[in-house]
């Protein structure tokens, strides 16, 4: 599978480089350290271009290898970006996203203003789910062919169109 | 089989009706002039293509309006309705609003949510003529107040007078007798920087530059800038205020040895002392 990155919310996903010029990365992390927040390590191990997660009695680990018998991708979603008063950070309307492991983002000394998780998940094409920005929310859905983002205007402008090519909808 | 009715696709904004709707991304986009619209989400309609034709059939989702272009007589008009109130740099401009009846069909709507001025623009299913109706009762004259329209088809009304015509032609003729020139044409100058919503400033400076040589004469300016800057009744005040700081100079404005300054001489030429 491969490994994208969501840096915050209404970033383009990005395909995480596995090498670097200082060599192979040996983890990601999730969330971070502090009162009120949760700070994860996800070591990687092997090696390959592709990554798979696996689960064990101390936690998750990800494999590195050839994994290309699959769709399904994972993805490190970061669902709070800047701090934003009043925002309610998360993943909303999700379907086909499955959340292997999360850490927490939260503001304030005592991390007791609004926060949210920051999460790896495993998506399969198909896989839709929202994210909360300042002003506006942003779609991403996963296909085989990649991510495709959508402001909540244009979905309800492909939704509308396709509720009319199917025949539906009143005609004035 | 659904009966579909064809709309001609029409864009109303003040006195001006366009007979096209902006299409981008296979959207009606919301790009307000005035005020900010970052919380707006709302959809006033897509379309099958990126482009549309004059005449569209209407369609209400769930999820809002869609257009498909057809090539049929039109039977109604699909009316994009951009009601504004101007922002800074144009408040003396009036805003425009429209009070929507019964004859009307409203389809979708979309806001500003902040800055300077605000918009509102409606997406209305509306009888044929509707929008030429509203935009001709529209007057949009500067200093003249934000209208409110309603419908009304037997209604004609008259052209409101324009406060800057009178105070415009007394400048220009005033100008033109200090320096020369035509008064029709210094009238046109400043009629088109005062429509286009300039300040007196601009005004001033195309003036001038106008008028042949006066660019380079410094007394032409403060003149030109005196006739503009008030109006003739005060331009008396202003000689005299010339007269005091005693401006002279060789300018050939001043036929004879004039004792009393460059302005009384001016003034005295073009025949206002």
């Amino acid at each position: 599978m491969r490994l994208y990155k969501i840096e915050y919310p209404g970033a383009t996903p990005k395909l995480m480089k596995l090498d670097t010029d200082k060599g192979p990365i040996k983890s990601v992390e999730l969330g971070e350290s502090g009162r009120g927040r949760v700070h994860k390590i996800i070591p990687i191990i092997g090696e390959g271009p592709e990554v798979r997660a696996k689960r064990t009695d101390n936690g998750i680990v990800l494999i590195r290898g050839n994994w290309e018998d699959t769709d399904r991708a994972l993805v490190i979603i970061n669902t709070v970006g800047d701090y934003d008063r009043f925002r309610n950070y998360g993943l909303f309307s999700a379907e086909g996203v499955e959340e292997v492991e999360s850490g927490f983002f939260a503001f304030g000394e005592a991390g007791r203003l609004p926060g949210g998780p920051e999460m790896l998940a495993v998506v399969k094409p198909g896989a839709v789910f929202k994210l909360n920005s300042k002003y506006t929310h942003t779609w991403y859905m996963f296909t085989k062919e990649g991510w495709v983002l959508e402001t909540p205007v244009e979905r309800r402008a492909r939704l509308a169109l396709l509720e009319v090519e199917q025949g539906g909808g009143e005609w004035l | 089989m659904a009966v579909k009715t064809p709309h001609i696709a029409l864009t109303l904004r003040g006195n001006s009706v366009k007979k096209a709707m902006r299409v981008e991304n296979r959207i009606i986009p919301f790009k307000p002039h005035w005020g900010i619209n970052r919380h707006n989400s709302s959809l006033l309609a897509s379309t099958e293509e990126d482009s549309l034709q004059h005449v569209v059939y209407v369609a209400k989702t769930k999820n809002g309006v869609v257009l498909v272009s057809c090539s049929e007589e039109p039977q109604r008009e699909l009316v994009l309705v951009q009601e504004y109130e101007t922002g800074s740099g144009a408040k003396k401009w009036p805003g425009f609003r429209v009070n929507f009846g019964d004859e009307v069909c409203r389809l979708s709507r979309a806001s500003t949510c902040g800055g300077s001025g605000c918009e509102t623009w409606t997406l209305v299913s509306a009888p044929l003529g509707w929008a030429e109706n509203i935009a001709s009762q529209f007057q949009n004259v500067r200093d003249v107040e934000s209208q409110s329209i309603s419908y009304n088809p037997g209604v004609i009304l008259e052209k409101l007078p324009d406060p800057f015509e009178k105070e415009g032609r007394e400048i220009a003729e005033a100008v033109t007798r200090l320096l020369g020139g035509s008064a029709d044409k210094a009238y046109q100058i400043l009629e088109r920087e005062y429509n286009a919503g300039y300040g007196r400033a601009s005004r001033q400076a195309a003036l001038i530059r106008a008028i042949p040589g006066s660019e380079d004469d410094p007394v032409a300016v403060k003149l030109v800038h005196a006739t503009t800057a008030s109006t003739l009744n005060n331009l008396l005040q202003q000689a005299l205020a010339y007269l005091e700081k005693g401006i002279k100079s060789n300018d050939p404005l001043v036929e004879d040895d004039e004792a009393d300054g460059l302005m009384a001489a001016a003034m005295r030429k073009a025949g206002l002392i």
